[in-house]
C-alpha cells in the first residue's frame, strides 16, 4: 500500500479540486481544513475501480474532523457541531 | 417467482420499464450460467433476514458488559461477530453517543448504510431532503424526526462517504436497571441506530 | 455643478475611433436574447425594465466600467436586476456560479436546499429485493464492482436520477456495467426485454 502521510491529530486540508468521473471527495468539503481523526486503513482506490481498473496499490483512508462553522460560514447550530467525512490520501495535503 | 401472485390477489399490473428490465437480466444471467434463480432467491431471503433487532442485540450487550462495548468502539466488525452475527465485508465503526455528543449517519454521495448488519436503509435515508440536509443543518433535520438536541450537546455527523459503515451506539435509558439483554434491545429502535431517534424509555 | 456620471460620455475627449468588430459569440448572443426576453419585449412577461438594466451597468465603478466587455456588463446588470426583483437570490445565482464553475455532479448533494424529509418508508418489493441480491452476487463473484456500478448511476442525466427511485436507478446501473464488463450485450438485453414484455 502507499505509506501514510498523515497521523491522528494532524490539521489537514482538502484539495480543491473538480475532476470528473467518480469521486468519493464530496463537493461542500473540498478545501476545508480539518483534523484526522483516525487512519481506517489502506483500500483500493474507488476512482480507479470505478472504471474497470484494479485501484492497487491500496490507498490510505482517513476520518477527518471538521467543525460545522467552518465548513458552512451560515451554520445555525452549535459551535462545537462537528462533521467527520472519510477522506482518501490523495484529497488531503498538510494545512 | 412472486409476479404471478399480483394476479391471484387481483392487483395485476402490467411491468414497468425497470421491472422487465430486472427479470431480463437475471434471465439472460441464468442462461450464460453465471447465477440461478435459487441463488437469487437465497439473497433474498438473506437479507430479509437482516434486520435492526440485529444491530439492536450488539447495543443491549454493548450496555450490559463494558468490555464488549470497548471493544465494540475500537473494532465494530469484530466485535459483533463474537455474537455470531456474520458480516461479510461490513467494516463497522461505531460512534458513542455520551451526554456531550450526539452522533447521526447519513450518506450524502448515495446510500451506505451498514446493510450487513440492519438490512436495507429506509426510503427517507436515501431521500433528496436527507442527503442534502443532514450534513449542514443537523439540528433541523433531527427536529423534524422529534428529537431536540440541547445546545450543549455537540451534533457529531458522519458523512460514509468511502468504505467504513457506521452505527450509532445509544445511551442506555435511565430505569433500566437490572434488566436482561432481551428486554434492553426491545427498546432500541432503527432510527436510533442511524441517530434520528434515541431508544424507547422503560415507561414509553 | 452636478458631477457627469461616468457613462454618460457625450462631448468628452476621446483617441481615435478603431474599427472593430468581432463575430458574436453564442454565449454574448444568448444574454442579448435573454435580455429581451426578461424586458418582456417578446411577448413574455416582463420581469424588469430596460431602464433598470440600463441604470445597473451605469452603476458599475468607473473602472470596472472600462475595462469590463459590452455584454459582459449586460450579464452583469442582469444578475443585478434579477436579485434585485427578486427573481433569484444572491446566494442561489452564487451556489448556482459555483456548481457550474467547479461542476458539482447530479448525485454530489451534501449540503443542497432540500425540503422537509419525509419519513416514508415501503415494503420492498419482490423486484426490488432481487435487484438488491444480484447486486451483491455478481459482487462477490467479482463480475463487477459496486465502485462501476456506483458510477453508472452518477452518469445517469439530472433529470433521470431525479425522476427514477432508488432501484430503478440501480436496475439500470446494472444494466449498464453488465454491458461495460461484456457479460450481456446490448441487443441480448434488447432481445430479451422484448421476448419478456
Amino acid at each position: 500500500m502507499s505509506e501514510a502521510r498523515f497521523k491522528p491529530g494532524e490539521r489537514v486540508k482538502v484539495l480543491k479540486a473538480y475532476p470528473p468521473g467518480h469521486i468519493r471527495t464530496p463537493h461542500y468539503i473540498r478545501g476545508c481544513v480539518g483534523e484526522v481523526e483516525r487512519i481506517c486503513g489502506a483500500f483500493p482506490n474507488p476512482e480507479e475501480l470505478a472504471q474497470m481498473r484494479d485501484g492497487l496499490p491500496p490507498q490510505p483512508l482517513y476520518r477527518v474532523r471538521f467543525l460545522q462553522k467552518n465548513i458552512w460560514p451560515d451554520y445555525a447550530g452549535s459551535p462545537s457541531d462537528v462533521l467527520e467525512v472519510e477522506i482518501y490520501q490523495h484529497w488531503l495535503e498538510p494545512a | 417467482m412472486s409476479d404471478s401472485q399480483d394476479k391471484e390477489q387481483g392487483k395485476y399490473r402490467p411491468l414497468s420499464y425497470f421491472q422487465l428490465m430486472e427479470i431480463s437480466l437475471r434471465e439472460l444471467l441464468v442462461e450464460k450460467g453465471i447465477l440461478t434463480n435459487a441463488q437469487v432467491d437465497a439473497e433474498v431471503e438473506n437479507m430479509r433476514s437482516r434486520t435492526p433487532e440485529r444491530g439492536a442485540r450488539v447495543v443491549a450487550r454493548a450496555w450490559v458488559d463494558p468490555g464488549f462495548k470497548t471493544r465494540l468502539l475500537q473494532s465494530g466488525t469484530k466485535a459483533c461477530e463474537e455474537l455470531g452475527l456474520d458480516l461479510p465485508g461490513l467494516k463497522l465503526i461505531a460512534v458513542e453517543n455520551t451526554p456531550q455528543v450526539h452522533n447521526a449517519i447519513v450518506c450524502t454521495l448515495c446510500s451506505c448504510y451498514p446493510r450487513m448488519l440492519l438490512g436495507i436503509p429506509p426510503d427517507w435515508y436515501k431521500s433528496r431532503n436527507y442527503r442534502s440536509r443532514m450534513v449542514r443543518e443537523p439540528r433541523a433535520v433531527l427536529r423534524e424526526f422529534g428529537l431536540s438536541i440541547p445546545p450543549d450537546v455537540e451534533v457529531r455527523v458522519h458523512d460514509s462517504t468511502a468504505d467504513m459503515r457506521y452505527m450509532v451506539l445509544p445511551m442506555r435509558p435511565a430505569g433500566t436497571d437490572g434488566w436482561s439483554e432481551g428486554r434492553l434491545a426491545a427498546l432500541v429502535s432503527r432510527d436510533s441506530m442511524i441517530g434520528v431517534a434515541v431508544p424507547k424509555g422503560p415507561n414509553d | 455643478m452636478i458631477g457627469r456620471r461616468h457613462h454618460d460620455m457625450g462631448g468628452q475627449p476621446g483617441a481615435k475611433v478603431e474599427p472593430l468588430e468581432h463575430d458574436y459569440a453564442d454565449w454574448e448572443r444568448r444574454i442579448d436574447a435573454m435580455a429581451v426576453l426578461l424586458w418582456g419585449q417578446k411577448g413574455t412577461r416582463k420581469l424588469f425594465s430596460v431602464d433598470e438594466h440600463r441604470n445597473a451597468i451605469e452603476s458599475l465603478p468607473p473602472a470596472a466600467y472600462d475595462s469590463m466587455a459590452y455584454y459582459e456588463k449586460w450579464i452583469v446588470a442582469l444578475s443585478q436586476c434579477m436579485v434585485q426583483r427578486g427573481v433569484v437570490t444572491g446566494e442561489e445565482l452564487a451556489r448556482k456560479m459555483q456548481d457550474v464553475l467547479f461542476m458539482r455532479q447530479h448525485h454530489d448533494m451534501g449540503g443542497r436546499p432540500a425540503g422537509k424529509v419525509e419519513p416514508t418508508e415501503h415494503d420492498y418489493e419482490e423486484w426490488e429485493r432481487r435487484v438488491d441480491a444480484l447486486s451483491v452476487l455478481l459482487g462477490s463473484r467479482k463480475i463487477l464492482t459496486v465502485d462501476e456500478r456506483r458510477r453508472a448511476i452518477e452518469s445517469l442525466p439530472p433529470d433521470a436520477y431525479d425522476a427514477m427511485s432508488y432501484y430503478e436507478r440501480w436496475t439500470a446501473a446494472l444494466a449498464q456495467t453488465l454491458i461495460q464488463r461484456g457479460v450481456i450485450t446490448v441487443e441480448e438485453l434488447a432481445r430479451k426485454m422484448n421476448e419478456r414484455s
